[in-house]
């Protein structure tokens, strides 16, 4: 049976695998839609859309499988404990927070340049995503760099 | 004692748990959190829950106010 410390690694991981396939494969689709038809972007965003998709599905895989270590553990209060709680309220601030930066940035960035919305809007749905994902994996390595052992 | 923010939360868990001749790992098992939580409890990086607080106190065998305290009251500084 995997024991706590190992569960709260692979949540990490996992989260830190589902974000980076959600950026290449919705950031590539963002990418496609804003370079239009042709193009070495759009060729590039092509490839990250596959590559993306792909990661994907493999993260939604591991993540399955970490639910079943944690049902068999019988862990899930344990790794839903306060300072998990904390740390996903963080996440979400922060990302909430970069979202609306985003929402600000595309704003006046529309005001001057003529881009696609569609694509805009599809980029900030990937911040809006990512964020609090990465932020939640960056504390929580914060955290354990700070550990000492006792 | 005017409201601050980020006020910090004095402990003496470490004292405490080593009475108890406690790892912070066995600690977390006995109250169901993560080492994580006690680690940063102890090292006054996280404020626990009233719940976790009195959690706390009763495995370690002392009473809340015995084992958390603002550092900056009289009973702080004993």
């Amino acid at each position: 049976m995997e024991n706590i410390e190992n569960l709260t690694r692979r949540r990490n991981f996992s989260l830190l695998f589902t974000a980076c396939a959600f950026l290449l494969w919705q950031g590539g689709m963002a990418v496609v839609e804003l370079t239009g038809g042709g193009g070495y972007a759009n060729a590039s965003g092509n490839i990250f859309v596959l590559a993306g998709s792909l990661m994907w599905i493999a993260a939604m895989l591991y993540f399955i499988r970490f639910q079943v270590l944690v049902k068999k553990a019988r862990a899930g209060c344990v790794l839903d404990d306060e300072w998990a709680r904390n740390t996903r309220l963080r996440a979400i601030a922060f990302g909430s927070f970069l979202t609306f930066v985003s929402i600000a940035l595309a704003y006046v960035l529309l005001a001057f340049i003529d881009l696609p919305v569609r694509g805009v809007v599809h980029m900030i749905f990937v911040v809006a995503v990512t964020a609090p994902l990465f932020s939640y994996v960056a504390i929580e390595f914060r955290s354990n760099r700070n550990m000492d052992q006792g | 004692m005017s409201p601050q923010r980020n006020t910090r939360l004095g402990n003496r868990m470490k004292e405490n748990r080593a009475r108890q001749n406690l790892t912070q790992q066995q600690l977390a098992e006995r109250v169901g959190v993560t080492r994580k939580t006690i680690n940063t409890v102890e090292n006054a990086v996280f404020i626990p829950s009233t719940v976790l607080a009195l959690k706390l106190a009763a495995v370690l065998g002392t009473t809340v106010e015995g084992l958390f305290f603002l550092p900056d009251t009289t009973e702080g500084k004993k």
